[in-house]
């Protein structure tokens, strides 16, 4: 035997290899092309996306594309969904939904038509809407390579996390093998084109993200640079004195002012409060017993304008500018003119300078991020102001509501 | 075999059972164990100056979970993180241990529990809540972080008594600890004084010269001038306002001195009040929004009076402008000797400061 094998010739070996190799490519084709037959051949460049992995997750979207392989005219088109434990080999008569719990492509499909395929056809989900259904009788001409293109909206994923396929079989007839449709039993005299997906459900990628409650806020004698004063000018100690002349006194003669400024930022949803205690207890200026009294702006009465020589003492806080957001001053301490004063003194339920937790000089309503506000302290001093040096501590306290 | 292949598959179970509970126990997945924020929720304090004692606090959020049994509320102060489930860093300096509930409103029923410097405890028996409750809770003396700068607080609401368990909800709070802004206003002593003829309004500035001819002196006329003086200080105690100097003289002669009474035509008499007279017709009542009081003697219209050294109009605390007219009468009687008479009055005023 061996010796007569090793006498055969060349041509002899050739066959040979050749019914070799056919023998291990029966049931390759054998198994793509089973009992069904689908004259044409595997559609290329074929995709399904999905709109959403999620397992388990409704209203998903599915675009299918391919590229023809055929040049024939599209009837009818079947789209069998089945799951892990099967193939997405077509001719398999093997189509398990076990692995498929939930999904469906629904009772009547929706159909996005993007290219290839224009409407009318029927759309149909059979096998309990694993089977998506098209049929046409006008049909649609393809040339072979075009590329069909089509989303099926309002698909349920399965409810299993992992892969599943999907076969594709094209008609050229709207009735026959497209409606007698089984795996296994695509056809052998209307089936086209065919070609298996594999698609898969994931779970998602949870990302949690903590920011927390930040506030800051500042009092400076200058405009402060951003992130109070992180750049450009700095914070410095607000001790203002106010005053005139060569030895900066205060007299009947003029009204005098000096600037502060706060800066605010905050990611509190509820916005913030800046609120403004001021520790003298007329709620002016103090000089032991003696005062130059606050310009109450509280209990219905307004900021108004100093007149040099009636002691009064009381402060303009500007509109925030700068940054992100607003913050609004309050109309005690604004009213529209930059030389209008107010000092609450008599704001109810304690809401005043002199209440414990102070009054609102100016609010925002929404997060901000570095606002300033310019608050511009007046004080004019009567011809009966008692000599003294006159004081008064305030008290800036920003709140954020979370 | 089958003993052993139950146990291990008991085995595997309290394992995945172990394995469970460590991922539910561990950050951050120990977040979702509570059941919402306390949102809008605020906590307003009355001193944000670093390192003051006595400050007053007032804690204000919405039970988010309605319905439920709260026992207690813990507000607890951080350095690091306002995170509810980040450990919590003792802000240097504070100090909440002593502080007291001085007010409480919506979910009431609390006292202050055992807490600790950065921890206030509010406690009361456990009880059901309402929907859409918030709640306000004030606290005195407590001692702010020594430190400028953010600082972070965290409001935990429990349905123990002793904020201890699972929290039912939680939410953190920033907080920021600044400068106070100092004002500081000098106004230094003062002294507004000045004589004039004439003085418009009160304004020193339109003081004429203080200097008064009388004309000729004769028995039958009553002589009068006058000149006008203001005064107004910011001096605590007022001032004295009084004149110096001598009756009218022309060598050794001399019209006398009124020690106070009405103008006689034919007899000597110098005299002045500040009163506004009809006998004769001379002077004003003193005019200004100050209210320093003319002095007895010179106080009584058509009544005069000189004496040096009287104090003749004083204030007993800030006085504002003050116009004094001093008026000036002179008689002579017939036998009264020729000549040139003359004075110089000097008007002093002192400010008691």
């Amino acid at each position: 035997m061996i010796q007569k094998i090793k006498g055969l010739s060349r041509t002899t070996y050739v066959l040979i290899a050749m019914v070799f190799a056919v023998a291990g490519l029966t049931p390759v084709v054998t198994y793509h092309r089973a009992s069904a037959a689908p004259s044409g051949g595997q559609v290329q460049v074929r995709s399904i996306k999905l709109s959403d992995s999620r397992a388990n997750q409704s209203s998903v979207s599915y675009d299918v594309k391919f590229n023809s392989a055929t040049a024939f005219t599209l009837k009818g088109l079947i789209l069998d969904f089945c799951d892990s434990t099967s193939t997405p080999i077509v001719g398999d008569t093997t189509c398990n939904t076990t692995n498929l719990g939930a999904f469906t492509v629904g009772a009547s499909p929706s159909i996005t038509y993007v290219s290839g395929l224009t409407t009318g056809y029927t759309v149909t989900g059979q096998n309990s809407g694993r089977t998506l259904r098209m049929v046409k009788s006008s049909g649609d001409a393809l040339t072979a390579g075009q590329t069909v293109n089509f989303t099926i909206t309002g698909v349920h994923n399965p409810n299993y996390t992992g892969t599943f396929y999907a076969r594709l079989i094209t008609y050229n007839s709207d009735t026959g093998d497209v409606l007698s449709y089984a795996p296994g039993t695509e056809g052998n005299t209307n089936a086209i084109d065919y070609g298996g997906f594999a698609l898969s459900t994931a779970n998602v990628i949870t990302i949690t993200a903590k920011v927390q409650e930040t506030m800051t806020f500042c009092v400076s004698g200058v405009a402060p640079g951003p992130n109070c004063g992180q750049t450009g000018s700095a914070v410095t100690q607000p001790d203002l004195l106010i005053g005139h002349g060569a030895n900066t006194i205060l007299d009947s003669t003029a009204v005098d002012t000096a600037g502060a400024f706060t800066q605010l930022s905050t990611n509190a949803n509820g916005g913030a409060v800046i609120r403004m205690r001021n520790t003298a207890t007329s709620g002016g200026l103090n000089s032991g017993s003696n005062f130059i009294p606050a310009a109450n702006s509280g209990s219905s009465t307004t900021p108004v304008a100093f007149t040099a020589g009636t002691a009064a003492f009381g402060v303009y806080v500007a509109s925030g500018t700068g940054g992100t957001g607003t913050i609004t001053a309050d109309s005690n301490y604004n009213d529209g003119t930059a030389t209008h004063y107010g000092m609450d003194t008599t704001g109810a339920s304690g809401a005043n300078v002199l209440g414990t937790y102070g009054d609102a000089i100016a609010s925002a309503t929404a997060p901000v991020n570095n606002v300033g506000n310019a608050l511009t302290f007046a004080a004019t001093a009567s011809n009966t102001t008692p000599a003294g040096l006159y004081t008064a501590n305030i008290i800036l306290i920003a709140t954020g509501t979370f | 075999m089958v003993r052993f292949a139950s146990k291990l598959a008991a085995s595997r179970f309290a394992l995945l059972i172990g394995i469970i509970g460590l991922i539910i126990g561990s950050s951050p997945f120990a977040g979702s164990a509570y059941a919402a924020d306390p949102t809008p929720r605020s906590l307003k304090m009355s001193n944000n100056y670093a390192g003051t004692a006595g400050v007053s606090y007032e804690a204000k959020f919405l039970y988010p979970t309605n319905g439920t049994t709260i026992g207690s509320v813990e507000i607890l102060f951080c350095d690091n993180t306002p995170i509810v489930d980040i450990p919590c860093t003792v802000p240097p300096g504070m100090d909440a241990s002593a502080a007291t509930l001085t007010s409480q409103s919506g979910v009431t029923g609390f006292t202050i529990g055992p807490g600790a410097t950065n921890q206030i405890v509010l406690t009361r028996p456990p009880a059901l809540i309402g929907s859409n409750i918030t709640g306000q809770y004030s606290f005195a003396n407590i001692t702010n972080p020594d430190n400028p700068g953010p600082m972070f607080a965290r409001i935990y609401t429990y349905a123990s008594s002793d904020a201890t368990g699972i929290p039912t909800d939680a939410g953190g709070l920033a907080l920021y600890y600044v400068n106070n802004v100092a004002i500081n206003a000098e106004v230094p002593p003062y002294l507004l004084f000045c004589v004039g003829e004439n003085i418009t309004g009160l304004d020193c500035q339109t003081a004429t010269e203080p200097f008064s001819d009388l004309g000729d002196l004769t028995p039958q006329i009553t002589s009068a001038a006058q000149h006008q003086i203001i005064v107004a200080t910011n001096a605590s105690n007022g001032y004295s306002m009084w004149v110096q100097g001598t009756t009218m003289t022309s060598g050794p002669n001399v019209i006398n001195a009124m020690a106070g009474g009405p103008s006689q035509k034919g007899t000597s008499q110098f005299g002045i009040n500040l009163r506004a007279n009809s006998n004769p017709t001379v002077g004003q009542d003193a005019t200004g929004p100050g209210f320093a009081a003319v002095a007895a003697g010179y106080n009584q219209a058509n009544q005069f009076r000189f004496n040096t050294g009287d104090t003749i109009a004083t204030a007993s605390q800030p006085d504002d402008y003050r116009k004094y007219t001093v008026s000036y009468i002179v008689n002579i009687p017939s036998s009264q000797a020729s000549g040139v008479y003359s004075t110089t009055l000097t008007y002093v005023c002192l400010a008691n400061f």
